[in-house]
């Protein structure tokens, strides 16, 4: 489970990843990185809501809100849902702490050679 | 999976559970949780309000999914909020959210604001203010009572002429030579911020402009680089020598002013201080405001006055925000510049039409000398003594730059007195300049006269710098020929009249004070200044009077922490720039 202290700049990149793709609320967030990681990986609630507004506070995503209202209710009834999306900034974030992570990957590659069964090109 | 027992902190196991069946058993448990929560976030009314609306939709979108599994409503629920972990836990993880890297910096540069804003008494408005009804460019049709804002250009330059421009791929460094040498400037690129853009000097260009001037042409360049505007975009500055290219975070960042924006009106209309900051942050550039992780624009509210610094197309922004909580209807009361603002609250308003002495009133002055760059810093020294004296009943004074105007907010009273004051200090300003400016005169008594544009700050700063190494430095001239300097009429440059010797002597003095960097940060370390021995009172003492103070009143740079004068060298804590600033001061008072 992602959450634990050292963990931080991964789950920055997993959750700028998963908004680069589209804009999401933070609820489809925990379950598409549940079903993309078969269930493998979850981040919680508790770690996920915190994070965004930290990622917000730094202007790396924009959150917007919009309103959920089931047929019964009127406008102005329903409850508020808040959409996030990268920013430019948070796009140059993502693609440094991608490069960091391919190159921290490689490192490790380099020093203990490549998973068995892995084809080395 | 950890248990809602878990969700409050420092409880024996049945006093959890005495807990969690006390809002389990609420009508709306998950209500009732939130609210538990929200007694333990320790943040503003509204951000804790956008956290509770978000954690309720999670809550809800959560048991309804686990109800889909077949857990009955009340174990969904127990299982949602357990999954959310201990409350005290997520609200000190909120706390700590809020306090981003961001934040730290604003509450920085708030000290610093606290202490500009003691003497800071007003501000400088760059753009004209938009009209009630505003205008329609944003494609919106104006209606009655609603008020259109009509954004503000990134940046607004002079239409230097260029002439045909056309070029099939060429290098942009080549193209941007070209124009350079078109228009008889020297060219500065700023390329590392070009290369944040993805533009390097090799990426090719082709434009075909037949009959160009600057904003033209650098509008079909940017066209054809196709920078994503998500990243940024390129921009340029053109003065009578220079033509300086780079990203335009880079001269946001440069020209960010400091202002102040009266908000007592606002605030008079029970809008609060958070809503007013979310307003601004949400609607004008959020990207650049430091609350939201940007870089070129910061705000604070203090009393009833709202600090920004910001590039001046923001602050108009910010300004137009404020605007709408203006009384929709002023009514003229006569025609020498002065405007009733009706004050139903006010015990003094007059109620026969016409303004009594303390009946809040608006005049606009029009400036005639005094370039808005030299404007704040010159009313500052003015007012300060008035600001004294008058306390809490200091009107409220903001500069239009684009009308030359100087719009005074307060009661009638005490505005008088301010416009008699800014009306001399315009006069004497204006009168000082335009004597000693003129060639003719400096040149009947064997003088020249000389203008030197200031870029790094007010004029009027510059002068007060000049004049003290006049005063103290035996190099130049005595009697009727001691250099006189002054402000330049209608624009941020000094003009002065002296020896031919001096006034060379005098250009690299300004030249190299000019130089000193402002806006940009770098790592300080130690670092020694080579400076003449006989050169070395001098050099303390303007570094002491004029260079540290300039520093040290700026939120980009720290004040020197480390310096020690020695014969030869004085010892300093700097950045490479400050570094370098201060060698070329050295020199530039070399005897």
């Amino acid at each position: 489970m992602l959450g634990r202290s050292g963990q931080r700049d991964d789950m920055e990149l997993v959750v700028l990843s998963l908004l680069a793709e589209a804009p999401k609320y933070g609820y489809a967030i925990t379950k598409e990185l549940a079903a993309k990681s078969d269930g493998r990986v979850r981040l919680t609630p508790g770690v996920l809501y915190p994070l965004l507004k930290e990622l917000e506070a730094s202007g790396l995503i924009q959150g917007t809100w919009d309103e959920v209202k089931s047929d019964e209710e009127q406008p102005g009834e329903g409850r508020k849902r808040k959409w996030y999306r990268v920013t430019a900034k948070g796009k140059k974030r993502m693609a440094q702490r991608l490069a960091a992570h391919r190159a921290f990957r490689s490192l490790i590659d380099a020093l203990v050679g490549p998973e068995a069964g892995e084809v080395t090109r | 999976m950890s248990t809602a027992s878990n969700t409050r902190p420092g409880l024996s196991g049945g006093e959890r559970d005495l807990v969690e069946e006390m809002w389990l058993s609420q009508a709306d448990p998950v209500g009732a949780w939130l609210d538990v929560l929200m007694g333990l976030v320790r943040l503003g009314s509204a951000e804790k309000r956008a956290i509770r609306d978000e954690l309720d939709s999670h809550l809800r979108d959560r048991v309804r999914d686990l109800m889909l599994t077949g857990l009955h409503e009340a174990n969904a629920t127990r299982e949602a909020i357990a999954e959310l972990g201990d409350a005290a836990e997520l609200a000190a993880r909120y706390a700590r959210a809020s306090k981003s890297p961001a934040r730290r910096r604003i509450a920085m540069n708030l000290g610093l604001f606290g202490m500009a804003g003691a003497a800071l008494v007003t501000s400088f408005v760059a753009m004209q203010q938009p009209s009630g009804t505003g205008g329609s460019d944003a494609g919106v049709t104006p209606q009655a009572g609603m008020s259109v804002y009509p954004g503000v250009p990134a940046s607004v330059q002079e239409r230097v002429p260029v002439g045909a421009v056309r070029v099939d791929g060429t290098p942009l460094d080549e193209v941007l030579r070209r124009v350079a040498k078109s228009v008889d400037r020297r060219l500065f690129v700023d390329w590392p911020s070009l290369g944040e853009l993805g533009l390097g000097s090799d990426t090719p260009i082709s434009v075909d402009v037949p009959d160009a001037d600057l904003p033209t042409l650098f509008e079909a360049i940017r066209g054809a680089a196709e920078v994503d505007p998500q990243i940024g975009r390129l921009e340029y500055r053109v003065d009578a020598k220079e033509l300086r290219v780079a990203s335009g975070h880079v001269f946001d960042v440069k020209e960010r002013i400091l202002v102040t924006i009266d908000i007592a009106h606002v605030l008079e209309e029970d809008v609060g201080v958070d809503q007013i900051r979310e307003l601004v942050n949400s609607f004008i550039e959020p990207d650049g405001w430091v609350d939201n992780g940007g870089e070129i624009a910061a705000m604070s509210i203090v009393g009833t006055k709202l600090f920004v610094k910001a590039p001046p197309r923001v602050i108009e922004g910010v300004r137009w925000i404020v605007g709408q909580f203006a009384a929709p209807e002023r009514a003229r009361m006569n025609t020498d510049g002065f405007e009733e603002r009706r004050d139903a609250t006010s015990p003094n308003a007059s109620t026969d039409g016409q303004p009594d002495a303390l009946s809040r009133v608006t005049a606009f002055l029009p400036i005639k000398n005094v370039s808005h760059e030299n404007f704040s810093f010159a009313l500052q020294r003015v007012m300060q003594p008035m600001r004294e004296s008058m306390g809490t009943n200091m009107p409220g004074i903001v500069f239009n730059g684009s009308s030359m105007e100087a719009e005074v907010t307060g009661q009638l009273v005490f505005v008088e007195r301010v416009c008699e004051a800014i009306n001399k200090m315009d006069a004497e300003l204006g009168a000082r300049g335009v004597e000693i400016g003129s060639e003719d005169a400096a040149a009947s008594v064997g003088l020249s006269a000389a203008t030197v544009q200031v870029r790094s700050m007010p004029a009027i700063r510059m002068i007060d710098i000049v004049e003290f190494v006049i005063r103290e430095d035996r190099r130049f001239g005595r009697g009727p020929q001691q250099p006189v300097i002054a402000l330049a009429s209608g624009m941020n440059a000094v003009v002065f009249r002296a020896m031919p010797d001096d006034i060379q002597a005098l250009k690299e003095l300004i030249a190299a004070l000019d130089f000193m960097p402002c806006g940009v940060v770098g790592e300080a370390s130690a670092q020694i200044v080579a400076v003449r021995s006989g050169d070395m009172p001098m050099f303390k003492r303007l570094f002491t009077h004029a260079i540290n103070s300039k520093w040290s009143g700026s939120a980009d740079f720290p004040e020197f922490r480390t310096l020690r004068f020695e014969d030869e060298a004085v010892q300093v804590v700097a950045t490479d720039d400050q570094l370098l600033a201060l060698s070329k001061l050295a020199a530039a008072i070399r005897r």
